[in-house]
């Protein structure tokens, strides 16, 4: 009971998050509000009983990708009176007039079309199949990590060698596109 | 309170936040009464490791961290696989019921595993994609014209100058 309560009053905390992060006019209060909404998801996963996702989301998404954003918000140098709404309303206001009402009839309908899938996603997935669910007071007792890693080595061990070369195939290809060399120079023959 | 064990264990962790938070609000906090609120030009200016801030602070970074960071993240997430698999490694338990093999079977897994990175990590460093941008130094167009050889004559004019003995006071008064 006070688990469920928790977990709303966390699912509270995060639509405000998500509220500053989508109203602000400020690039960087948005990358901030990101910031807060992983957090929260991070604190969710524990109460879930998913202590290793929950570590992952701290350790990738806020220590990784959200400095990755971050970066990329510095990267681009513009003056400190600048701000989101400025520059959307200069765009819309040099294109058509009715661009921005189109942009967010299609953002809308993408939003919806996503939502529908994750609620039919959550509705049709048979969660009594899954063992780790079953098993659920043994892994609670010692967390879950062991049993991944068990799972990783023996029934997944090919998946985490695939793993690997993904990596890879990301690596190369990210610094060869974010080499700007490769991009802007043409290539000597 | 809690029948969760998880939730009880990361209480601990949810402890450490609260504590952290507090004790830097706590200090500012008290520290708001009695210290003297006198700001002036020169305390308020943005701070920059002893230099005199120059410009805007929104000063545009370096490219180059970009795929630094890039390279970062891949290895984040290579590291994150690798806990679980430390966690089973060289378990006595496992290792009982294997006779010994589990572990250079982890070992060898664990090290295949790395090695596939590894030759990421070398294609970046071989194409030179992990190279910091130096500025190239512009040779200056200007041409003097006084030829290079007086330039030389006078430099060993001024190299046969020696060093004399530093005059006594009284002849610098006169």
């Amino acid at each position: 009971m006070i688990n469920l309560l928790m977990i709303y009053t966390l699912m509270g905390f995060m639509v405000l998050a998500l509220w500053l992060m989508l109203t602000t006019k400020k690039l960087l209060h948005a990358a901030f509000g990101l910031m807060g909404v992983f957090l929260l998801q991070a604190a969710l996963y524990v109460l879930l009983g998913a202590d290793f996702v929950a570590i992952a989301q701290i350790v990738v998404y806020v220590g990784g990708i959200l400095i990755l954003m971050i970066f990329g918000i510095m990267f681009t140098a513009r003056p400190q009176t600048w701000s989101l709404q400025k520059a959307h309303t200069e765009k819309t206001e040099s294109n058509q007039p009715s661009s921005k009402s189109h942009q967010n009839l299609g953002g809308a309908i993408l939003g919806i079309l996503i939502l529908s899938m994750l609620i039919r996603l959550v509705l049709t997935t048979p969660l009594s199949r899954y063992k780790v669910i079953e098993s659920a007071e043994n892994t609670l007792q010692n967390g879950t990590t062991y049993d991944i890693g068990l799972a990783l080595m023996t029934e997944y061990l090919l998946p985490f060698e695939v793993i690997a070369l993904v990596l890879l195939v990301v690596l190369v290809g990210a610094t060869w596109v974010a080499n700007s060399k490769n991009i802007f120079e043409k290539p000597k023959s | 309170m809690l029948s969760n064990p998880q939730v009880s264990a990361f209480g601990f962790v949810l402890l450490f936040i609260i504590g952290a938070v507090a004790f830097a609000l706590i200090g500012l906090w008290v520290a708001s009464f009695i210290r003297p609120a006198r700001p002036n030009p020169e305390k308020l200016a943005r701070y920059e490791c002893g230099e005199e801030p120059l410009g805007s602070t929104w000063g545009q970074f370096n490219i180059r961290f970009y795929v630094i960071a890039l390279i970062f993240i891949l290895f984040e997430v290579e590291l994150v696989l690798l806990f679980p698999w430390a966690v089973v490694y060289a378990d006595p338990q496992l290792m009982a019921l294997s006779g010994g093999v589990w572990m250079r079977f982890a070992l060898i897994e664990g090290f295949v595993f790395v090695a596939i990175l590894a030759i990421g990590l070398a294609y970046a460093w071989r194409n030179g994609y992990l190279d910091w941008v130096k500025p190239a130094p512009q040779p200056s167009d200007f041409s003097s014209p006084v030829p290079t050889h007086l330039y030389e004559a006078f430099n060993q004019h001024q190299s046969e100058y020696t060093v004399v003995k530093e005059a006594p006071p009284s002849t610098l008064v006169s």
